[in-house]
């Protein structure tokens, strides 16, 4: 497997040209009721933006 | 659980960038009835290029969920949302793995979910009441793999691969049927078409690239 034949395949099955697409949508969503993630410091979900602290969260909390 | 280090902050590939985007817009769209917004975001956003015969589907099924957004009523939708998916006793259509995959709720295919979430250092947050198997829930945990797994080589690839093969794939192509032939879609029918058609491509790459062993 190559990152470059994957990412072929992938635009081949129509998700590469999802990109532009799906980002505007979902960059500006808040987080779903039902994301799964530990809230590292008490908040409720406010948004995307909080969506990506939990992201960056995750990468420092894994075992 | 202990801490390690943060790792660097990567940008992920385009298409993966793309898979995990087309989960975030499953999870908010399954997870709770859409806004006027989000559902004015949908209509006004670009086409998905078709490059190619087996590209269609996913492009279509896209532009007609656009269709269905620009042609929607917040309210009604609202109401769709909760006809199809809430009840007293059983919905007509139900979002979670176990109920698919055993005929009840909160059964052994939650554990799983369950077990496995733990080992991958992820869990339900506390204001959330649904159950990890519920497919928003599913969805959501996908675009937190893809957007960590951003190398994607054949090890990383693996544990996405594994998530969906082990909690996703046995299951969602009922649910989407379910959804597509309940008297009360209209607006989730083409959601459904949607999930459907990325479910379909993110298995044949995972077969391709990963394999689909349990």
């Amino acid at each position: 497997m190559t990152k470059l034949s994957r990412r072929r395949f992938l635009a081949v099955a129509g998700i590469g040209g999802a990109g532009a697409a799906i980002a505007a949508v979902a960059a500006t969503q808040p987080a779903p009721a039902v994301a799964t993630g530990n809230a590292p410091d008490g908040q409720k979900h406010k948004g995307y933006q909080v969506t990506e602290h939990i992201r960056k969260y995750y990468r420092t909390a894994r075992v | 659980m202990k801490t390690v280090q943060a790792q660097s902050d990567i940008t992920p590939v385009p298409e993966d960038a793309a898979r995990g985007d087309l989960y975030a817009v499953l999870a908010a769209l399954l997870g709770a009835p859409p806004s006027a917004s989000l559902l004015t975001l949908i209509a006004g956003a670009d086409d998905i290029a078709a490059r190619s015969s087996a590209a269609t589907a996913l492009a279509g099924a896209w532009r007609d969920l656009q269709a269905a957004s620009a042609a929607a009523d917040e309210e009604a939708v609202r109401e769709e949302y909760a006809a199809l998916f809430f009840a007293v006793g059983e919905p007509q259509v139900m979002l979670y793995a176990s109920w698919y995959r055993t005929g009840f709720l909160m059964e052994e295919p939650l554990a799983r979910v369950r077990a496995d979430l733990a080992r991958l250092g992820l869990s339900r947050l506390q204001s959330v009441n649904e159950p990890e198997d519920h497919i928003a829930a599913l969805c959501e945990t996908m675009r937190l793999l893809v957007y960590e797994e951003q190398d994607a080589d054949a090890a990383r690839l693996a544990v996405q691969k594994q998530f969906y093969s082990r909690h996703i794939a046995p299951w969602h192509a009922k649910m989407t049927q379910r959804i597509e032939q309940a008297a009360a879609a209209n607006f989730y029918r083409k959601v459904a078409v949607l999930m459907q058609a990325f479910f379909d491509a993110e298995t044949a790459h995972f077969e391709h690239y990963a394999g689909m062993t349990q």
